[in-house]
């Protein structure tokens, strides 16, 4: 159990990061799926061992502009559908070899994608887990005044007890977009138990504590997140049941209406991943066709006034469904992802 | 010439989504507002006394304890001429010769029509039926009893107000009171906002046949791209037959197209000639001695701009090299015994 420990003093090393994807595929298959794809098969080098108790050690070498960069990766299989991998490489390793190689994976691996809503359930969670304790929250976030066509520009951070409050506050005069949000939990005598921090990626790192609390009170309460809005984006194409169309959309709610330059960049951001056809051109209603190129998931996209509704059709994945609230969000600011009730019938 | 081509292709694709829509915005208003009557169906069939003859309008509906039958029709585009429009006018006639089928339980004493066409058309239509009721004198273009609506989503301006659906009245009346009042009035009907946002997408398709660019570009989005097993990566071809495509089509038509072999007849021919129009395009292939059969590749066509305007382009492109095109000209000769300036200079 030295690993457990490795973290419980406060020493220059790495932080332990691990990333939550979701896959029904094996680890040991990463060589084949990289294989089927052209740009990834040119530039990575995979080697894949399998360790013990669903556990695969994978050693991964990136071409970096010349550069050859390697690190290793253990990607833990144990919760059925989903993928952890963990290193304790640097953060060069996971965001120019690392997450990229994920990304290049889709649909087959697919990443989890977080708002800030979303973190909070998280955030709650912890506070139950560690009833008693103090937990600090430190959240490096982006704003941008509303009606400003310019993208926002610097992190600001909120660094103090009840951040998320403040933060609540800012989403009704701002479009907001989290990077990253760290915790940390006080026990009764002051001392800090643990300190890690989450990225709306599906990203977890472990700054201070054992790994055993990182992972009961961390990990496996982000993979609960991630399966329970796994289960949100599931079961949602369009069907015919007994003579009547079944829809289940959903839609992101925003406090405030949309506006033409956000529906134009919008298209601007989606148009190299999604086939799209335009049914009506956003007077600021909007209404369009997508269709995923990597997934062949196909929706139907409205925008009107503050929300921004998603119609599945006859294919859709929940790994696709997520990813275009994601895409979405990630231009038009951070909403809060709800199902759309029934219309009644006639 | 092409470029013209191409863009009354786009509006066409767009009208005909806009007039899916409209047909929504009709069901959830009687969905919604039972008080101006009871929807019956979607292309209900309808029987007249001719006993080989059956009548599908687009909505059938019954008002007042169901003793009054109302019924729509929807056009996403009509003829240019107002001669042409007058021959559409007259083909609705048939609807007066409905005598049963609305399955209720007494009988339906009169019935009104609604002719619900694009503005753009508009003014032609309601030319057309002016002149068409003058000239036949048909009780059934009697504008108490027929009346002519379109459609129209106007854009917002600023904070003034948020864009919207509205139903308008253009012409005629019908004796269904509570409707013909919603419709009178200064803004006309408002269709509620998951008529966008959702129902719009229910049944992609309405009677009407649609262009061509319509089906392409939906059997493109939410056919071929759900053929393949999810979860495969880079560009692919995958064999299918005409039927397997009609097939998953026909799960986004209205389900009871399928028990009538004729519409079924019809509705294939509509993928058939997108299929045909594809291999014209080169964006799929017949294979060949296999009748019926293609192969697409999937993704069909990657590109960053709108599809719909992508096939649009391509279509003005083959159409404009299908015409025929003018006969050269036939090579001027001196009529015989006239000479030539020429030769005044030489004398």
């Amino acid at each position: 159990m030295v690993y457990d420990r490795l973290y419980t003093t406060r020493t220059k090393r790495p932080l332990l990061k691990s990333s939550i994807l979701l896959s029904d595929e094996s680890p040991e298959n990463l060589p084949e799926l990289i294989r089927l794809r052209k740009r990834l098969k040119r530039i990575y080098e995979l080697k894949v061992d399998p360790l013990q108790d669903d556990l695969f050690l994978v050693q991964i070498q990136k071409e970096v502009w010349g550069k050859s960069v390697s690190g290793h990766v253990i990607i833990d299989q144990g919760t059925r559908g989903s993928w952890i991998a963990y290193t304790d490489e640097s953060g060069y390793f996971v965001r120019r070899v690392l997450e990229p190689l994920f990304n290049g994976l889709y649909p087959d691996v697919a990443r989890v994608y977080f708002n800030y809503l979303q973190i909070q359930e998280f955030l709650k969670a912890i506070d139950e887990a560690y009833r008693g304790s103090s937990v600090v929250t430190y959240v490096a976030y982006k704003r941008q005044p509303r009606g400003e066509e310019e993208q926002p520009i610097g992190t600001r951070l909120l660094w103090e007890a009840g951040a998320d409050e403040d933060l609540k506050k800012y989403a009704r005069q701002y479009r907001l977009w989290i990077d990253s949000l760290t915790f940390q939990v006080k026990d009764q005598d002051g001392m800090v138990a643990l300190e890690a921090s989450l990225t709306g990626r599906g990203v977890a790192r472990l700054r201070f504590g054992t790994f055993s609390d990182f992972y009961h009170n961390v990990i496996q309460l982000y993979i609960g997140l991630a399966t329970r809005w796994k289960n949100f984006f599931s079961d949602r194409e369009r069907r015919l049941e007994e003579g009547k169309v079944n829809l289940r959309p959903y839609l992101l709610q925003y406090p405030f209406g949309l506006e033409k330059t956000q529906i134009e960049d919008l298209i601007v951001n989606l148009r190299g991943s999604y086939s799209y056809s335009i049914l009506f051109g956003g007077n600021p209603y909007f209404a369009a066709n997508l269709t995923d190129y990597q997934d062949g998931s196909s929706f139907y996209l409205t925008i009107l006034g503050g929300k921004v509704t998603i119609t599945p059709m006859l294919r859709s994945t929940p790994y696709a469904l997520w990813r275009i609230a994601s895409r979405v969000q990630r231009v038009v600011g951070e909403g809060d992802i709800l199902d759309v009730p029934r219309v009644p019938e006639a | 010439m092409s470029v013209d081509l191409a863009r009354t292709c786009v509006e066409d694709f767009r009208k005909y989504s806009d007039t899916v829509t409209t047909a929504a915005a009709i069901y959830h208003l009687f969905a919604s507002n039972p008080s101006i009557g009871h929807f019956i169906g979607i292309e209900h069939k309808l029987v007249t006394s001719n006993p080989d003859e059956i009548l599908t309008p687009d909505i059938t509906a019954v008002y007042n304890s169901d003793s009054k039958g109302l019924l729509f029709e929807l056009k996403y585009s009509l003829p240019t001429e107002v001669g042409s429009v007058k021959d559409e006018l007259l083909k609705l006639e048939k609807y007066s010769r409905v005598q049963g089928g609305w399955r209720v339980k007494g009988p339906v004493q009169s019935v009104d029509f609604i002719l619900i066409c694009h503005i753009d058309d508009v003014s032609r239509a309601v030319e057309g039926a002016q002149q068409v009721f003058a000239e036949t004198g048909k009780p059934f273009y009697n504008p108490t009893s027929f009346s002519i609506w379109y459609w129209t989503i106007p854009s917002a301006r600023g904070d003034e107000r948020r864009e919207e659906m509205r139903l308008l009245h253009a012409y005629g009346a019908t004796r269904n009171d509570l409707l013909q009042q919603m419709i009178k009035m200064p803004g006309g009907i408002l269709a509620a906002e998951e008529v966008l946002t959702t129902l719009r997408f229910t049944y992609p398709f309405i009677r009407q046949k649609p262009p061509v660019q319509y089906i392409i570009v939906f059997l493109m989005q939410n056919v071929f791209s759900a053929l393949p097993p999810p979860s495969r990566a880079g560009r692919r071809f995958y064999n299918v037959d005409l039927d397997h495509i009609y097939q998953k089509t026909n799960a986004l038509f209205p389900p009871w197209w399928e028990r009538d072999v004729q519409t079924v007849q019809v509705r294939r021919g509509w993928v058939k000639e997108a299929l045909d129009t594809l291999v014209k395009l080169r964006l799929i292939m017949e294979i060949s001695d296999k009748p019926d059969w293609y192969s697409i590749p999937i993704p069909t066509l990657v590109t960053r701009k709108p599809l719909h305007e992508v096939i649009c382009r391509k279509l003005g492109r083959i159409r404009r090299l299908g015409r025929p095109t003018a006969p050269k000209p036939v090579p001027k000769r001196r009529p015989a015994g006239v000479r030539p300036l020429t030769e005044f200079l030489q004398e």
